[in-house]
């Protein structure tokens, strides 16, 4: 009768090195992936309001092509909150003149101030370069405002949220839960089927081991491990053998022992 | 006693075509491990990056469709608008996400547009003169790292493969090939005759077992041959004669060269 055996270790460690070894996969893609999408989505939100800060800028400047003076534009406040409504993302939208005045804001708390001088010389620059905010999470985007002459009058400042979307529930947490879902179940089917694959040699070495511990070399030879089991045959054979002379040594020696008292 | 090399041949004749199927199933969880990652990839993309290209869109739509209405708002029919093309063009030269921009009419008939066939990711729909018009406005996603993305991907599946593939030689090798690599050696020392030969029990699970059953195999015989020799040794301390002493000594030859390993083995 074949008495059980355990499966062993090897099915288990090769099943959890391979279900690292897809996790290891889909965490190593989706990171990959992912910086790819944050990438992606940071510079669509830069472009969506470098749009609407030159769309600003261009309205203004048409105003000023007129002659009209820069703090004189009452229409740019107005401008400025309808913008600022236009998108829950942005902090805010200022004006200046260039001297750092700030003239028109969407929060008007704030006017009167002087905007720090990074901003000043970054933003009033031909080639503006905004500088970067102290919180991390927001970014600037600004350009100059340019009267006829081609001369520096001011200009316009986004300070706008980056938040990525990848915290988002709906967005990533969803398709990043499910993907650790499916990775578990890959993982699983892959334990599965090592499970599996392994399991003719395991009932192979079951009944090899019941044939050595039933003494049945043929039944040995015929266990189904290639290879194994006819070494192992073979060597069961040679012991057999060493007992049938072990045996005769036994009766051998019996006889000589009586042979005292049959003289 | 069988030599090494037949070891291994008996090793690698049982292992046979199990690494290779082993290696295969890995690579096929792998390769499943991939299509995952891709599909959850692409859904981040719809969840996150389309939202934001969406957003943009109907942005700048509303933006542009203001400068539009104001013309409307001072009478210029819908007909008779002037520069909408220009405009258009002027939106995307300035801004590389924008792919194409469509004005059209409450019939459906294209008053204006930029690049008409839109071929674009994301589009965004925004009514022009209370809704007597539509303007339509396309973006494409932007191809973020996209050109080493592949040759990225390539790199961790070769290290994730490699990895995977040593981790699983390690199990194999650890659990699998040593223990069968013992039991061979046990089996072609018995089959030499050697009874003397230790089986290392290692191993976990039914490899062990055969371990356990082939060192009691030989531990049993070898015990009985010492039982044996012993016995002979009593019967020979009990008798004086010179005939029977000697059949003895020869018994007690005869079972030592049994046991003795042989050496053509």
């Amino acid at each position: 009768m074949t008495a059980r055996a355990p499966l062993g270790a090897f099915p288990w460690l090769a099943g959890i090195a391979g279900a690292l070894a897809v996790a290891a996969m889909v965490g190593g893609l989706l990171a990959v992936q992912l910086g790819d999408t944050a990438q992606a989505q940071l510079a669509v939100r830069d472009a969506r309001f470098e749009f609407l800060v030159q769309t600003i800028r261009s309205r203004i400047e048409a105003n000023v092509n007129l002659g009209l003076m820069l703090s004189g534009l009452g229409a740019t406040q107005d401008l400025l909150e309808r913008s600022r409504v236009q998108d829950a993302d942005i902090l805010s939208i200022d004006v200046f003149d260039d001297q750092g005045n700030m003239l028109f804001s969407s929060d008007r708390g704030g006017l009167g101030d002087r905007v720090p001088a990074d901003w000043l010389a970054g933003c009033t620059a031909v080639q503006p370069a905004a500088p970067a905010l102290p919180d991390a999470g927001e970014r600037l985007v600004c350009a100059p405002l340019l009267n006829n002459y081609d001369r520096v009058a001011g200009a316009v400042a986004l300070r706008y949220r980056v938040e990525s979307r990848l915290t988002d529930a709906a967005g990533a947490q969803g398709p990043l839960a499910r993907a650790a879902a499916l990775t578990a179940a890959v993982a699983a089917v892959l334990v599965l089927g090592i499970v599996l694959l392994l399991l003719p040699l395991h009932r192979g070495l079951v009944r090899l081991r019941d044939a050595v511990a039933a003494r049945d070399a043929d039944a040995a030879q015929a266990a189904g491990v290639p290879g194994l089991d006819a070494a192992v045959a073979g060597g069961m054979r040679r012991l057999d053998g060493m007992q049938a002379v072990l045996d005769d040594a036994e009766r051998e020696a019996e006889r000589i022992d009586d042979l005292d008292l049959v003289a | 006693m069988m030599n090494a090399p037949t070891q291994s041949m008996v090793t690698k004749r049982t292992l046979s075509g199990l690494r290779r199927r082993l290696a295969a199933l890995l690579a096929l969880g792998l390769l499943a491990g991939a299509l995952v990652a891709l599909d959850a990839g692409r859904a981040v993309v719809d969840g996150t990056l389309r939202p934001e290209l969406a957003e943009t869109a109907e942005l700048i739509g509303a933006n542009v469709a203001q400068q539009i209405d104001r013309a409307l708002t001072l009478g210029v029919p819908l007909d008779g608008l002037v520069g909408v093309e220009e405009l258009f063009a002027e939106v995307v030269a300035g801004n590389p996400l924008v792919e194409a921009m469509t004005l059209q009419d409450g019939g459906g008939r294209v008053l204006a547009a930029h690049r008409s066939d839109l071929a674009a990711d994301v589009t965004a729909t925004v009514p022009v003169g209370g809704g007597r018009a539509s303007l339509l406005v396309g973006l494409r996603a932007p191809d973020a790292g996209s050109g080493s993305l592949w040759l990225r991907l390539a790199l961790v599946a070769a290290v994730v493969l490699l990895a995977g593939q040593l981790a699983l030689w390690w199990a194999a090798s650890r659990s699998l090939e040593r223990p069968l690599r013992i039991a061979a050696r046990a089996a072609g020392a018995f089959a030499a005759g050697d009874v003397h030969h230790r089986v290392e029990a290692q191993g976990s699970g039914a490899a062990l077992h055969l371990l356990l059953a082939l060192g009691g195999l030989g531990a049993a015989t070898r015990r009985r041959a010492e039982s044996l020799r012993r016995t002979i040794a009593e019967v020979r301390a009990s008798h004086f004669d010179p005939p029977i002493l000697a059949e003895l000594q020869g018994l007690d030859e005869r079972v030592q060269a049994t046991l003795a390993p042989r050496k053509d083995g």
